[in-house]
């Protein structure tokens, strides 16, 4: 089943046209990876579904239901949620206080699902990197989304981390979220996607298999360079 | 908690052992933690310094002496005290809080001098005379007046501490995109901040106009009003709940002080203790709560 669909957006900063008539669809459970060089417009295109900036062209659609004039915070309780590059915790809020949105039950599983339960009494900016990823993974998952746009979660994670991210990930598609996954971490992002999307200057050069995005000659040569895939 | 709990009860008896210029000083202190607790509203919950709150409590002021003054009675006259500042605050605030850091104080400032300058340009608020009550109260009546809408305040900012509106508020003072991105109205509760800060600054205003049975625009638009509240809350910016309360007994006490050895100087003893407090406390004052 179809949950989230992206008609054509487009997005200018001034002379500057960072999308260009990108479209695509997700289904329920499936993970879609994007990947393209910095600034070819992935934060954008988060940032455009989340509604945190609004396209000048192209619509979205959540379920069938079109949101794209929606403001953020109605897109986020209509089961968008969404993490950003460099995780931002609440400052004066514990960890188990970013979760208000749940009962208490559902608060503890979903702490000790993401590995933060002994740290539930401390403050969100105590927390290392990888804790902080956590939280703001949990912090997205206290809205029981249908969708998650994951922007760059692997950066930054150690090995071991990186592993239990995407255990956790393939967890969470199992139960049927959709995910949308901007990441730079190759690896992590090929042992989870369905398929991928790869976006340069704006536009879509590839869309399909991850088998085939390795064949790609021009992905190969333009965005990700000989030895991403020496591997 | 015990402490101010505990100072609320000696407040509420003070009056039984005070005398007259113990009881207007202490009603000083009250009318500054007042306004201090009601910009404070905004300022720690939403992190939006309203520098030109005093408009709404302006506001008040001329609603209540203008209804008292044309024969209304005192229950409408505060009603509308209530009313006429938060449909104002209401009215400005959608475009108020979608400013943001030095642009929404310096719309707030904009409101309270624009406020000023119609209030003495108008022939019905009784331009730059003022407006005379019509009727004193005692100032026991006054001093209790006071203490009841501080009870109000603090019981105001209790249930907002002990609710899942702390948790709101904090996430989008802390983080705007953050707090968008877990469902928040970030608009919606600023706006309620703002307007729940108005009905305590029009209450207050009222109150105000009682005690001091005569207004004009240079007093209850003053921009020291502002600052004397906003010093208060620099001070006590580590506690929403009684800090306003005690800071502003603190400074109240020390105005005094100064003013009453030196009445020809104590602008400028004021001000060097005003700049000596924020040296000496540049993170606020700190105490066990």
């Amino acid at each position: 089943m179809e949950v989230l669909r992206v008609e054509g957006l487009e997005k200018s900063f001034g002379k500057n046209r960072v999308l260009q008539g990108v479209s695509f669809s997700l289904k329920a459970g499936d993970l879609l990876g994007i990947i393209g060089p910095n600034g070819s417009g992935k934060t954008t295109l988060i940032d455009l579904i989340s509604g945190y900036a609004k396209p000048d062209g192209g619509r979205i659609f959540l379920e069938g239901k079109d949101i794209t004039r929606l403001p953020a915070h109605r897109i986020a309780l209509s089961g968008i949620g969404r993490t950003f590059q460099i995780p931002r915790p609440f400052a004066d809020l514990t960890v188990e206080e970013h979760l208000f949105r749940l009962e208490k039950e559902d608060r503890n599983k979903l702490l000790k699902r993401v590995g933060l339960e002994h740290l539930r009494d401390r403050k969100g900016t105590q927390l290392s990197l990888g804790q902080r990823k956590r939280l703001e993974l949990a912090r997205a998952l206290s809205l029981k989304p249908k969708v998650l746009l994951l922007d760059e979660v692997f950066a930054g994670l150690n090995p071991a981390s990186t592993q239990e991210f995407i255990g956790l990930i393939r967890s969470l598609k199992e139960e049927g979220i959709g995910i949308v996954l901007v990441e730079h971490v190759l690896k992590a992002l090929f042992a989870l996607a369905d398929r991928v999307l790869v976006v340069a200057e704006g536009r879509v050069i590839y869309e399909g298999s991850t088998e085939g995005v390795h064949e790609s000659p021009e992905v190969r040569r333009a965005y990700l360079g000989e030895r991403a895939f020496e591997s | 908690m015990k402490g101010l709990s505990l100072f609320l009860i000696v407040l509420a008896l003070a009056p039984l052992f005070l005398d007259a210029y113990w009881l207007r000083v202490i009603s000083s202190a009250l009318f500054l933690s007042l306004l201090a607790y009601a910009f404070n509203l905004v300022f720690h919950y939403t992190n939006y310094a309203p520098f030109g709150g005093v408009a709404f409590f302006g506001l008040g002021a001329y609603t209540f002496a203008l209804s008292v003054e044309k024969g209304l009675g005192y229950v409408p006259a505060f009603s509308s005290s209530i009313l006429i500042p938060l449909i104002f605050a209401l009215f400005v605030s959608p475009v108020l809080m979608r400013l943001k850091g030095h642009y929404f104080a310096i719309g707030t400032l904009a409101l309270q001098v624009m406020l000023m300058e119609l209030t003495e340009s108008l022939e019905f608020t009784g331009g730059t005379k003022g407006i005379v009550l019509p009727l004193g109260i005692p100032s026991l009546l006054s001093y209790y007046l006071f203490f009841s809408l501080l009870v109000l305040c603090v019981l105001c900012v209790f249930s907002v501490e002990r609710s899942r509106l702390r948790l709101i508020y904090y996430m989008l003072r802390s983080d705007e995109l953050g707090a968008r991105s877990v469902g928040v109205n970030v608009v919606l509760y600023r706006v309620l901040s703002l307007v729940v800060s108005s009905v305590f600054l029009g209450l207050t205003g009222s109150a105000f106009a009682l005690w001091q049975g005569y207004i004009d625009a240079h007093t209850v638009y003053s921009p020291l009003l502002s600052v004397k509240a906003f010093l208060v809350l620099v001070l006590s910016s580590h506690f929403p709940l009684s800090g306003p309360l005690f800071t502003s007994f603190l400074l109240e006490l020390i105005f005094e002080a100064l003013w009453s050895k030196s009445p020809e100087l104590h602008g400028l003893f004021m001000g060097l203790a005003l700049v000596l407090l924020i040296l000496v406390f540049p993170r606020g004052l700190r105490w066990k709560s």
